[in-house]
């Protein structure tokens, strides 16, 4: 049944193509494996491949009366109207800028943090601050979320030191200007302590014997930082800094999702949140999966390019 | 770390420990107390809590809120559609895992590398949050309990980390028991099962983690009422203002009741209260999955 729509897929086997007759004994052979694995296929059919296919919706319009295949064409008209409407411009600027921002902020802060970390000399501290530091990845953007409403709420801690200081409240969440600042904060502070963790261990790998020799020839602290740890961790940063630009149109629907409103719309839609709005809500499905498609093809190729990179970086150790 | 033993601590290292200490200690509190301040807000007597603010400790404990979010049927409800998909979802997620990644682990398996591009290309590219949706429809499943366990059934990253543990168990064990004649779920079960158990406890901890946090399918997928897993339970009250259409009878007579910040806190930390607990224990099995990921994606 649906074992036939990867068929042409299939058709680009490699590894087994010798002798035919021999191959399908095999498969025959293993026919209680195959059996394990259908599971798993139907799965990735059912819920991965099927919309793939239903991304054609894009090109028509879709009602649900009419099903995938019973709604009419409309060609390009929904890109057409996606490219020629303000609103989206408007969503990917925004997309770019946070994730830029995300770039420039969340991403060095965990290697600030592990290099400190790693500087501290009493394990069970280490530790403990290790493991705190972890807390806030455990807990979704919705708990995220209602923990930074409460804390910029008026009467929360941060209005709370304003008023002892004489300043007025300010309702942080509904100010444009405060959106992405927030965003920022609130992405360091919970994705700070996880994200050391593999600078963490590929500083852990590094060879003390490069420490000790420094420290014979009088290297102080400071410069056994930058001329030994830093250096050492070159290699895994590129790769992260590239994994990350791979991802650069994910500007993190679930935390904008469970923060943003109508008032900051303007700075903080990005879109993901656009596609869910537009698709869910006002139910255009046939423009929204056409921006959705315009986000994951453009989010393949950079992702591809990418991959290539990193690959040439690993292969020819640049460093 | 790197200890100087060789000769007196000099200025530079003194200053070093100062910034690190003073800065990982200024870090440390600015993780905890946004949870901290919450927590005191949820054990706050209803007087005391109508004074928020800058406060380290409650000023009149009190078990009040915590008393109502426990008496409340919202909760009780939305508590147990989570506990049922966590558990129902993490069994199904890996039996369906470990099943796959054994005959994926299997060198001379025709079509394996076909397959296998099957499930790899799946993180790469995907139909997207619209055509999703209605694949998801069209099958019948909005607002049933089904959708949540088989929506999470499959996942390429836990499957690729599960086969590649799989390949390290060396192939000479399965060829003796073939050569008496088990088959190969005999093998998995017999064999691999008690070899793997590394593993299992590594993804059963992910995939449970992960169902307990999970909230955006549940909110699309999942209308009916009384199917509300806590996250979204947690969503209405915290980020829509939803708590009094929530909690249907606060609006009793003659009783004080705790003030709505405290109640959201209470609901808060019931919510979270067992990741709390345990996550100190269990985060070195998320810790060993980063490690894999990056080595081999």
């Amino acid at each position: 049944m649906a074992d036939l729509q990867i068929g042409p897929i299939a058709t680009g086997a490699s590894e087994t193509r010798r002798v035919p007759g021999k191959t399908w004994w095999k498969v025959v052979r293993y026919r209680y494996l195959y059996l394990l694995l259908l599971p798993v296929l139907a799965y990735f059919i059912v819920f991965r491949y099927l919309p793939m296919f239903g991304i054609i919706i894009a090109f028509k319009d879709y009602r649900f009366g009419d099903g995938i295949m019973g709604s009419k064409w409309a060609g390009f008209t929904h890109f057409r109207d996606m490219f020629g409407g303000l609103t989206f411009w408007n969503v990917f600027r925004n997309t770019i800028v946070i994730s830029l921002g995300k770039l420039a902020t969340s991403f060095p802060a965990p290697i600030l943090f592990a290099v400190l970390l790693n500087e501290i000399r009493a394990p069970r501290y280490k530790r403990v601050q290790q493991t705190i530091s972890y807390l806030p990845h455990f807990v979704s953007w919705v708990v995220a979320a209602g923990i930074v409403r409460e804390f910029l709420a008026v009467r929360g801690p941060i209005n709370s030191l304003f008023a002892v200081l004489g300043r007025e409240p300010i309702i942080f969440l509904s100010e444009p200007s405060m959106f992405v600042p927030i965003l920022l904060i609130s992405e360091v502070w919970k994705s700070i302590g996880w994200d050391s963790i593999v600078y963490l261990a590929a500083i852990t790998s590094i060879d003390p014997q490069l420490y000790e020799a420094a420290e014979i020839d009088g290297a102080g602290r400071i410069s056994r930082i930058r001329h030994i740890t830093l250096p050492s961790l070159m290699p895994v940063i590129a790769i992260l800094f590239l994994l990350r630009i791979g991802n650069i149109l994910d500007a993190g629907f679930d935390q904008i999702f469970n923060l943003y409103n109508p008032l900051v719309y303007n700075v903080g839609d990005i879109i993901d949140t656009y596609t869910y709005r537009v698709g869910l809500l006002q139910l255009d499905f046939s423009y929204a999966a056409a921006v959705g498609i315009f986000k994951n093809v453009l989010g393949l190729i950079a992702l591809l390019i990418v991959n290539q990179t990193v690959n040439r970086v690993r292969e020819y150790g640049i460093w | 770390m790197v200890t100087s033993t060789l000769h007196r601590r000099t200025a530079e290292d003194v200053f070093v420990d100062l910034v690190v200490y003073v800065g990982i200690g200024i870090f440390s509190i600015s993780v905890l107390y946004p949870f901290w301040f919450l927590l005191v807000d949820s054990f706050s007597s209803p007087q005391a809590s109508t004074t928020t603010g800058f406060n380290l400790w409650p000023k009149e404990f009190s078990l009040e809120p915590y008393r109502e979010v426990f008496g409340q049927r919202a909760v009780g409800l939305a508590y147990f559609n989570t506990i049922f998909r966590t558990v129902l979802g993490t069994v199904v997620t890996v039996t369906v895992t470990f099943c796959a990644a054994y005959p994926m682990a299997k060198r001379d398996l025709p079509f394996r590398k076909v397959i296998t591009g099957i499930v790899v290309f799946t993180l790469f590219f995907n139909g997207g949050l619209i055509p999703t949706y209605i694949v998801v429809r069209s099958l019948g499943l909005l607002d049933t309990r089904a959708v949540l366990i088989l929506f999470f059934a499959g996942n390429a990253f836990i499957l690729i980390v599960t086969r590649n543990f799989i390949y390290t168990i060396p192939e000479s064990l399965e060829e003796s028991a073939l050569i008496d004649g088990a088959n190969e779920i005999t093998i998995l079960l017999r064999i691999i099962a008690p070899l793997s158990i590394p593993i299992l406890a590594t993804i059963t901890l992910w995939t449970a983690v992960m169902h307990w946090n999970e909230w955006f399918a549940a909110m699309i997928y999942v209308r009916d009422p009384d199917k509300k897993v806590m996250q979204l339970l947690l969503r209405r009250i915290m980020l829509e203002g939803q708590l009094l259409a929530e909690f249907e009878d606060l609006a009793e007579e003659g009783r004080v009741r705790p003030t709505d910040s405290s109640l959201r806190a209470a609901t808060l930390f019931v919510a979270i209260g067992p990741i709390i607990v345990v996550y100190p224990f269990i985060q070195r099995y998320f810790i060993k999955g980063i490690m894999v990921g990056s080595v081999k994606g």
